[in-house]
C-alpha cells in the first residue's frame, strides 16, 4: 500500500510539473493566422494536420488540425516572425507555404492545396530501430501501422486489436478471455528447439503489449527481416514489434475524451441437445454399443436403468412437465427427470463494457506535454460468480527545451489490471470442462429444497455458491527519461534513455468445497480435498539504457550518409514468493491468517538476466537511387555459457529506385515510385531460458521417511554437452514497392527464407548405463519459406464541395515450414523426421460405413489395428477404412515414411493464406470502415476429447451437439455423417475409430471474419461551437459480427472456428483435454463519442 | 554545460556497462553450488 501511494504522489508531482512547463511557456505576445486546406479538385478537407514552422528556429513548431470546412487557425504564432506552413494528410502530398511574415494584428488568410498525385506513401515515416526512416528510403522488411487504424475499437488489449492489421504478424488468440493476449509470431515457425517469439518494444524497451492503453498508440511496426531487426542482436531474431506511444505537440491545448459503451455476448454458443428424454436415450444407447452393458450411472452419481429410462419416456409421452424430481421414499434418494440447459446458466444473454478515455495534450517553444487516463470496465459473461474485467491507465509524457541543443523527455505510465477468473473445485479444469463431464440435461440445477444437485454442484452451481476463483492483479509502472541533443546544425545528436520498469502480476486463489444433496436432509461436499487459500505474489524489476549517437550529412547532390553507433544495456530480476494453506476457518475468510490447516505449502522463485550490447547503422545513398544499409550488432547473454557469451550479428540490405534512373521515361503519373529490395543477416536466437546451459539440480523434500525423516532428494541434472553454440536464424529477404495511378495505388510484397539452424533439440539416444535424460544438443535445422503483400487503393470522386472519399488496403501473407535435419534417422512419424512440413496430418482414408455383413467380411481386416466394439465384432454402420497398401490389413505399417501402412497426409494444421481486408469510406462529414480478417487454408481433425464435435462418440454421458440429431449412421439412415452410435469410439487410445485422424472427419477450418464494422458523423461546427467543442464525432462499432468457414456446414453453432484449440491455458497449460472447452470469443455492439476541445 | 553533459553521458556509460553476464540459478542449486557447499 506504501508503494502504491508513493507511485501515486510521483505521479501527480510530475502532472503538476509538466503542466506548469506549458503553461510558463503561454507567456508571450501571440498574434492569429487562418486558413483553408483544399484537395487538387477544390474539395475542403478536414482532419489535415497543420504545422507552423518558426524558420528562425526550426525547433519552435506549432500544429492544429482543420475542421470540417477544412479551416484551421493559429492563435499563438509571434508577430513579426517568418513562418513556413506545412498541411499533412496520408495518402496526400505535403504541400508547403514558405517565409510567410505574420503581422500583429490581422493576416492574409492561407489557402493549401492537398494533391493526391504525389508520393504520398513515399513520404511516410516508419519507426526503425532506434529512429525514423522515410518509407522512400526503407530497404529491409518493415510494415507500419498507424493510431488511425485501432481507432474505435472495442477491444480490451491492443493485441486483440492488432490481429490481422499488418501482414504475416501471426497472433492466434486462444480463446476470448479479456486478458487474452497471445505471444507475437512474426513470418511462421521460429525454432522447434528454443522456441521464440518476436521482441515487443514499447517506446524503444520491452513492455507488456496487453497492458497499454491502446488509445495511448501512435503507431505500431513491424520489423520483418534480419537486415532491419539486426540492430536489436540476439533478441531480434525472429522479428521485433515497436509500438511508439503519442507525444505532446506545440501548439494549442487540446483536450480530447472518447466513450464507448458495448453490449457483448459469444460468437458462438454451444448448441447442445437439452431434452433430457432424448439425451439420456442416446446416451444408453451410446453406452451399449461402446462400453458394451446397459449403464449403471450418468458418469459421477445419477443412478440410471432400464426402469428409469421407461418411466423418463413414460413421463414425456404421458405430457409431464419437465424438471421433476422424485424423492424415493425407502432412500431418500432424488430420482431427476430434467431438462436443463447448463450453457443458459453459464452465459448472460450480454455483458456490457464501458471504456473512458481523456487525454489533454499541447505544448509552447519550450515545452510539450500529454496527460491521458483510461478506464475500462467489463462486466464478466459469466452469470454467476462473474469474471469481472477492469483496466486503469494513466500516461504523462512531456519534453522541456532546456538549452537550444538539448531537451529532456520523460515518459511515465502506470497501468492496472484486475480479473476474476471463477474456478471449479470439482475438477481442476475450466468449467466447460466440467460441463462435458456432469452437465447433464437431465440433472437440474436445484432440488425442492433448494440445495444443489451433484451435477450443478459440480459444474455452474460452484459459480452459484460464488466462493472459488483466482483474482489476478496486474500493475506496471514505467518510466522512461530520455535526453536529446544536436550539435553542428543539427547534423549531429546524442540521444540517451534510460527506463525502469517493476511488474507485478499477483493470483490470490480461494477453494472451498461446495455442497449438494443427492438425498433429502444429506448434504454432501464436492472439493473436500481443496479448502485452501493461495497468495502468488510475482514481481519483475526491469531495467535498461540506450545510449547511441548518429551522423546525418548529404555531400553534395549525390551523396547521402547516415552513421549510427550506440550502447544497449538491460537487466531484469523476477522474484516470487507463493504461500498455499488449507484449513479456511470460515467460507469468507480471504487472508492467510485465516486459514489454519496443517497442509501449507510454500514456493519461491527467482530469475536475473542480462544482456549489453554495442550496435551500429550505417545509410548510405548515391543519387536517391542506390539505397543501402548495413547493421551491427556485438551482442552479450548471461542466458549462454561463458565461451559462448558473445555473439557477432552483422546484415546488409540495400534497395535501388528504378525510377530515378535516366533512362526511366515512365510517367510520374504512371509509375511515380518503383524499388526492389533485397537483403540478408544472421542473428543468434536469444530467446532462450534463463539458465538453459546450466546443470541444476531441482531439489524436493522426499515423501519417504527415513530415520525419522524426511531426506531432500534430487537427481542427476541434464547433461549439458561440450561444444553447444546459438541456435542461428539466417534470412534472405527480396521485395517490390510499387506506387501507381497518380499515387492512388500502392503496392508493397516481400518473400523470404528463413534458416533456423543449429536447434537445441534432443540427440541420439545414449546407452541405458548413461543414467541421465537425453542430453540436448544442436542437432536440428528448419527452413520457412513465405511471402507478404499489400494493396492500398486511395480515391475519391463526387462533387468538390462534398467529395466521397474511399480507401481499400489487401494484405495477404504465407508461410510454410520444412525440417531440413533432425535425429529421426528412421523417420519415424511418432517425431520430426527430415523432409517434414510441420502441421502435416497423417491419416486413414475414409471410405465409409459397412454396409452389411458380406462388406464386412470381404473388406480388408481392420482388427486388431482397429477396436470394432466391445465385443471384438465389426457392425453396419461401423466406419470403413481404406487398404491403401492392399496388404489385407488396415494398419500404422511400421508408422515411418515409406511404411506408414494405409496413413498418408491428408492435410495439414498449419494456417496458410492469412488475410486482412480493410475498406473506408467518408462522404459529407459520414464516415465508414470494414475490416475482414481470416486464413485461406487450414485444417483441423478434432482431438478425441472433443465433446463440441464428438458429442457421445467420446464420453456417453458428454453433452449432445444438436448437428449430431439424424445425422447418425442407423439402418434408415445410411447417409449419415457420423456412424452408427458407439462411447469411446473418439477416444485417445490410438485404436479406436474416430481416435485416429481420416478424411471424413478432417475439417476444413479456413475462415473469413468481419472483425470490425464502424459507421459514424461527425458533427458539424455550426452545432459543436455552441458548446465549445472543435470536433464531436458519433459512432457505432462492432465486433466480430459476421464469421463464415466452411466448418460451419456440418458443426453448426457449436464450435467457433478461431476457438477450437486446447482447453483454458490459464487453468490448464499444455492441456490435452480437448478442444473447443474454452472462455468464447465474443462479438460486440458498441456505440460512441468522442469530443475534442 | 556542454562538457558536463557529455560527462553525464559518458558516466551513465560506465554505470551501465556493470558486468552482469555472470548469472546462476538461487532458485534452483547449480551442480558447484549443491555439490561443493553441501557435499563439502
Amino acid at each position: 500500500m506504501k508503494i502504491g501511494l508513493k507511485r501515486h504522489r510521483y505521479l501527480g508531482a510530475l502532472l503538476l510539473l509538466l503542466l506548469g512547463i506549458s503553461l510558463t511557456g503561454w507567456a508571450q505576445t501571440n498574434t492569429t493566422v487562418t486558413g483553408t486546406v483544399r484537395d487538387q479538385t477544390g474539395a475542403v478537407m478536414p482532419s489535415v494536420t497543420v504545422t507552423a514552422i518558426n524558420v528562425s528556429d526550426s525547433t519552435l513548431q506549432n500544429s492544429t488540425i482543420t475542421n470540417e470546412k477544412g479551416a484551421f487557425t493559429f492563435t499563438q504564432l509571434i508577430a513579426g516572425t517568418i513562418y513556413r506552413f506545412k498541411a499533412t494528410y496520408i495518402g496526400y502530398q505535403a504541400p508547403v507555404i514558405n517565409n510567410y511574415e505574420v503581422k500583429a494584428g490581422s493576416n492574409t488568410p492561407i489557402t493549401m492545396e492537398l494533391s493526391s498525385t504525389s508520393n504520398a506513401a513515399l513520404e511516410e515515416v516508419i519507426v526503425v530501430g532506434y529512429g525514423t526512416q522515410k518509407r522512400e528510403n526503407a530497404t529491409g522488411a518493415v510494415d507500419q501501422i498507424t493510431s488511425k487504424s485501432l481507432e474505435n475499437r472495442p477491444v480490451t488489449n491492443l493485441t486483440q486489436g492488432l490481429q490481422g492489421m499488418l501482414p504475416n504478424l501471426n497472433l492466434k488468440m486462444m480463446d476470448g478471455k479479456p486478458t487474452q493476449s497471445p505471444s507475437y509470431n512474426i513470418r511462421g515457425t521460429t525454432s522447434i528447439g528454443q522456441g521464440g517469439s518476436a521482441l515487443v518494444l514499447i517506446d524503444g524497451f520491452e513492455g507488456d503489449p496487453s497492458l497499454i492503453n491502446p488509445n495511448d498508440i501512435e503507431t505500431v511496426s513491424i520489423l520483418k527481416d534480419a537486415a532491419s531487426a539486426a540492430i536489436y542482436g540476439a533478441r531480434g531474431v525472429f522479428g521485433v514489434v515497436l509500438i511508439t506511444t503519442k507525444k505532446g505537440v506545440k501548439g494549442r491545448t487540446n483536450v480530447s475524451y472518447s466513450t464507448n459503451y458495448a453490449l457483448k455476448s459469444p460468437v458462438t454458443r454451444p448448441d447442445f441437445v437439452t431434452d433430457g428424454y432424448t439425451w439420456a436415450k442416446m446416451f444408453a444407447e451410446a453406452f451399449v454399443n461402446g462400453d458394451g452393458a446397459f449403464p449403471q450411472n450418468a458418469n459421477k452419481t445419477q443412478k440410471f436403468s432400464q426402469a428409469y429410462l421407461d418411466e423418463f419416456k413414460r413421463r414425456v409421452e404421458s405430457g409431464q412437465p419437465y424438471n421433476t424430481i422424485e424423492v424415493n421414499p425407502t432412500t431418500g434418494e432424488y430420482t431427476y427427470y430434467g431438462s436443463t440447459d447448463y450453457y443458459a446458466e453459464l452465459y448472460k444473454n450480454n455483458t456490457a463494457a464501458f471504456d473512458n478515455n481523456i487525454s489533454v495534450s499541447g505544448g509552447s517553444d519550450k515545452a510539450t506535454f500529454l496527460v491521458s487516463g483510461r478506464f475500462l470496465k467489463q462486466d464478466g459473461l459469466f452469470r454467476y460468480n462473474s469474471d469481472d474485467y477492469d483496466m486503469k491507465n494513466i500516461r504523462a509524457r512531456g519534453t522541456i527545451q532546456v538549452f537550444p541543443w538539448l531537451s529532456i523527455e520523460n515518459n511515465t505510465d502506470y497501468s492496472i489490471m484486475n480479473y476474476h477468473n471463477p474456478i471449479n473445485v470439482g475438477e481442476g479444469g475450466g468449467i466447460w470442462r466440467n460441463i462435458a463431464d456432469e452437465g447433464k440435461p437431465t440433472m437440474p440445477m436445484f432440488n425442492p429444497d433448494g440445495s444443489l444437485t451433484f451435477a450443478a454442484a459440480y459444474t455452474v452451481g460452484d459459480f452459484i455458491y460464488g466462493k472459488n476463483g483466482i483474482d489476478t492483479r496486474r500493475e506496471v509502472f514505467r518510466n522512461i527519461t530520455g535526453l536529446r541533443s544536436h550539435f553542428f546544425d543539427n547534423k549531429f545528436r546524442v540521444n540517451a534513455d534510460f527506463t525502469f520498469r517493476n511488474t507485478d502480476n499477483n493470483r490470490e486463489q480461494k477453494r472451498v468445497q461446495v455442497p449438494y444433496s443427492n438425498s433429502v436432509g444429506i448434504t454432501s461436499y464436492i472439493g473436500t480435498t481443496t479448502n485452501d487459500l493461495l497468495s502468488d505474489l510475482r514481481e519483475t524489476r526491469y531495467w535498461a539504457t540506450n545510449i547511441y549517437a548518429e551522423y546525418e550529412n548529404r555531400f553534395g547532390d549525390n551523396h547521402y550518409l547516415k552513421a549510427m553507433v550506440g550502447y544497449n544495456y538491460e537487466q531484469s530480476t523476477y522474484n516470487r514468493t507463493a504461500v498455499q494453506r488449507n484449513g479456511i476457518i470460515f467460507e469468507d475468510a480471504n487472508d492467510l491468517n485465516l486459514a489454519l490447516g496443517q497442509a501449507i505449502t510454500t514456493g519461491g522463485g527467482y530469475e536475473q538476466w542480462a544482456i549489453l550490447g554495442g550496435f551500429s547503422r550505417l545509410n548510405y545513398s548515391f543519387k536517391d537511387r542506390y539505397l543501402v544499409e548495413v547493421n551491427a550488432r556485438y551482442d552479450g547473454s548471461s542466458k549462454f555459457p561463458a565461451n559462448q557469451r558473445y555473439g557477432f550479428f552483422p546484415s546488409v540490405s540495400a534497395g535501388w529506385r528504378i525510377n530515378k534512373e535516366s533512362f526511366w521515361n515512365v510517367s510520374q503519373k504512371a509509375i511515380s515510385d518503383l524499388k526492389i529490395r533485397a537483403s540478408y543477416g544472421a542473428l543468434g536466437n536469444g530467446n532462450i531460458a534463463s539458465y538453459a546451459f546450466q546443470e541444476v539440480f531441482n531439489i524436493s523434500q522426499s515423501g519417504v521417511i527415513l530415520n525419522g525423516t524426511r531426506p531432500q532428494t534430487t537427481r542427476n541434472p541434464a547433461v549439458v554437452p561440450e561444444g553447444l553454440t546459438w541456435e542461428t536464424s539466417t534470412t534472405t529477404n527480396i521485395g517490390l514497392d510499387l506506387t501507381t495511378l497518380s499515387g492512388r495505388l500502392t503496392f508493397m510484397g516481400d518473400a523470404y527464407v528463413r534458416k533456423t539452424t543449429d536447434m537445441f533439440t534432443f540427440g541420439l539416444t545414449p546407452p541405458a548405463v548413461f543414467g541421465a535424460d537425453v542430453p540436448k544438443g544442436n542437432f536440428a535445422d528448419l527452413t520457412t519459406r513465405g511471402w507478404e503483400a499489400s494493396l492500398t487503393w486511395n480515391d475519391q470522386f463526387g462533387s468538390s464541395e462534398k467529395p466521397f472519399r474511399y480507401n481499400v488496403r489487401l494484405m495477404l501473407s504465407d508461410n510454410k515450414t520444412k525440417i531440413d535435419k533432425y535425429n529421426n534417422p528412421d523417420k519415424l512419424l511418432s517425431d520430426y523426421y527430415e523432409g517434414q512440413t510441420l502441421g502435416e496430418i497423417w491419416g486413414y482414408e475414409t471410405e465409409g460405413f459397412f454396409i452389411d455383413e458380406a462388406d464386412i467380411a470381404s473388406h480388408a481386416k481392420q482388427n486388431p489395428q482397429m477396436r470394432a466394439s466391445p465385443s471384438g465384432l465389426w457392425f453396419p454402420g461401423d466406419i470403413k477404412l481404406r487398404d491403401l497398401n492392399g496388404d489385407g490389413f488396415i494398419n500404422v505399417g511400421e508408422n515411418k515414411v515409406g511404411n506408414s501402412g494405409d496413413r498418408r497426409i491428408i492435410g495439414n494444421s498449419a494456417p496458410r493464406y492469412m488475410y486482412g481486408v480493410n475498406l473506408g469510406a467518408d462522404w459529407n462529414n459520414i464516415f465508414f470502415s470494414v475490416f475482414f480478417q481470416g486464413v485461406g487454408k487450414q485444417q483441423w481433425y478434432p482431438s478425441t476429447e472433443t465433446e463440441m464435435f464428438w458429442g457421445q462418440y467420446n464420453r456417453p454421458y458428454n453433452n449432445i451437439p444438436t448437428f449430431h440429431l439424424g445425422n447418425m449412421w442407423t439402418p434408415e439412415n445410411t447417409d449419415a455423417y457420423f456412424p452408427r452410435t458407439m462411447s469411446r469410439a473418439a477416444s485417445s487410445n490410438t485404436n479406436r475409430t474416430l481416435g485416429v485422424a481420416q478424411t471424413r472427419y478432417l475439417q476444413n477450418v479456413a475462415y473469413v471474419r468481419m472483425k470490425n464494422i464502424q459507421i459514424g458523423y461527425n458533427l458539424p461546427s455550426s452545432w459543436i461551437n455552441r458548446i465549445g467543442a472543435r470536433s464531436v464525432k458519433v459512432f457505432f462499432s462492432g465486433e466480430n459480427l459476421f464469421t463464415h468457414s466452411p466448418m460451419y456446414k456440418i458443426v453448426k453453432n457449436t464450435i467457433d472456428v478461431e476457438n477450437a484449440v486446447p482447453s483454458d491455458q490459464d487453468l490448464n497449460a499444455n492441456s490435452t483435454n480437448g478442444d473447443g472447452y474454452n472462455y468464447p470469443m465474443l462479438k460486440s455492439f458498441s456505440f460512441g463519442l468522442n469530443v475534442g476541445f | 554545460m556542454k562538457k558536463i553533459y557529455i560527462g553525464i553521458l559518458l558516466g551513465s556509460l560506465g554505470f551501465a556497462a556493470c558486468d552482469k553476464l555472470d548469472q546462476v540459478p538461487q532458485s534452483t542449486a547449480t551442480r558447484e553450488l549443491y555439490l561443493v557447499q553441501r557435499m563439502g
